[in-house]
């Protein structure tokens, strides 16, 4: 029979439910031998000189990030169309091939002039 | 009653799965190990067992027997977190690729697949980006420099992929109709069915999208062992750190070469010159082989920077992804 969704929820909880017990499988198994530096953050063997990296960090790639959001949800319309196209294609393709080239035009539009002004760059 | 053994059925399957998928990234370490041994001239594991046959299960104890260690200024629910969210989107790919047509085996019919939905290779998709978090989390709630700067690269790199990954997907769905993996694979009919005749740009994209994902070699700035100790999981230790590789070197390899060998390479389909389990065997063998190219390209190549990256994503990769949709679209209105 047809499993569909169900099948994949069942899985996703046996998969959580097998990684979670490898780790506390790890907790349970490995010994405990307390040592003063053991907590101590990762740090070439110095003292530590920032004592903590949540901080505001300088991200390179704002801009590119604000892109995905309009790529993905651009993408997030080109699939339904990508399933119908060859169906549709035989009946009417002009239709179907200048209504989805007119939406990517826009967008390529928008992507060209992001591109001109540098967004595109690592900055 | 019918609802118990399905929910049974299901669950003995998806252990077999997820076991099985663990078996064969533990030995997928092991051909690693050897392969990188003997591209850089040494002959890699050796002791345990007849040329190292037993070094997985050895790695495999070793890691689940290491002290637990938590660092003191780390956020530890998300600490632990991340271990897991990078481990379950990886292997949850898994749920939707089908190994081969049904098959009766004693009058009972069994499913090489655990659920052939609809919209698989979105799921697929969207699975694949979820997996980022995993990084992510393991970047932030480390609370120390290099996983701080592991995780912000790595989605530095994954935002531009993403984008040409989905494009480059595009193209395929357009051929076959469908996003079903298993349509997928009946689209393509004989050797020359094959997508990867028509759709050689989306492949291109898609290969180095798989490399970027999964953090291969030109693509491995997250954890660019000269410059940042060991990435974002600098901080892990034990299991916590065994997912890590686990989940995004062999298992998220692993599935993104079989999405690939679906998508362009006919999944299972094959002439049937080994009996009944033809269909496993080509599927495992064209899996195995996109597995090795991916091998061969990290243990060869040098590594990019990550400006670099994110450039050829968005300047070279998008405008190709984007073209490929073109072509494919002006073809498939030519021929009717």
């Amino acid at each position: 029979m047809e499993t569909g969704y169900f099948g994949l929820a069942v899985f996703f909880i046996l998969a959580v439910v097998i990684g979670a017990a490898l780790l506390i499988l790890n907790r349970l198994l490995a010994p405990r031998t307390p040592e003063p530096y053991e907590g101590y953050p990762y740090e070439c063997g110095v003292p530590i000189y920032d004592k903590t990296t949540w901080t505001t960090i300088d991200q390179k790639y704002y801009l590119l990030g604000l892109l995905l959001v309009l790529f993905d949800l651009e993408s997030a319309f080109v699939f339904p169309w990508a399933v119908i196209f060859k169906e549709v294609a035989q009946v009417a393709s002009g239709f179907i091939f200048t209504e989805m080239f007119i939406f990517l035009l826009i967008l390529i539009l928008g992507y060209i002039y992001a591109w001109k002004k540098g967004a595109l760059k690592w900055q | 009653m019918e609802i118990i053994s399905t929910v049974v059925v299901l669950v003995v399957k998806s252990l077999i799965f997820i076991l099985g998928m663990f078996l064969a990234a533990a030995y997928l370490t092991l051909i690693e190990r050897k392969f990188a041994g003997h591209v850089q001239q040494r002959p890699g594991p050796l002791h345990v067992g007849f040329h190292g046959l037993l070094q997985p299960i050895a790695d495999a104890l070793k890691v689940l027997t290491k002290e637990d260690l938590v660092p003191n200024n780390v956020d530890k629910v998300l600490f632990y977190l991340a271990s897991l969210m990078a481990f379950v989107p990886a292997i949850m790919i898994l749920a939707v690729i089908p190994f081969g047509d049904p098959i009766k085996i004693f009058g009972f019919e069994i499913k090489p697949y655990i659920t052939d939905i609809n919209v698989g290779l979105i799921l697929a998709l969207a699975f694949g980006s979820i997996s980022i978090y995993g990084v992510i989390f393991a970047g932030w709630a480390s609370n120390s420099k290099y996983p701080m700067i592991g995780g912000l690269r790595k989605a530095a790199v994954l935002i531009g992929y993403e984008v040409a990954l989905g494009f480059a997907m595009v193209g395929p769905i357009m051929m076959a109709g469908s996003f079903s993996l298993r349509e997928i694979v009946q689209a393509q009919e004989g050797f020359f069915g094959a997508f990867i005749w028509y759709q050689p740009l989306a492949f291109i994209v898609i290969l180095f999208a798989i490399l970027a994902e999964t953090g291969r070699t030109p693509f491995d700035v997250q954890e660019a062992e000269a410059e940042l100790v060991s990435g974002y999981n600098t901080e892990y230790s034990g299991m916590k750190f065994g997912l890590f590789p686990l989940a995004e070197w062999y298992i998220g390899t692993f599935v993104l070469s079989a999405i690939a060998v679906i998508l362009f390479f006919g999944g299972w389909k094959g002439p049937h010159i080994f009996g009944a389990f033809s269909p496993f065997i080509w599927f495992f063998l064209k899996v195995f082989m996109m597995f090795m190219f991916f091998l061969w390209v990290h243990w060869t190549l040098p590594r990019y920077r990550v400006d670099q990256i994110t450039e050829i994503a968005w300047k070279v990769m998008l405008p190709l992804s984007l073209l490929n949709i073109f072509i494919t679209a002006i073809i498939i209105m030519v021929k009717g």
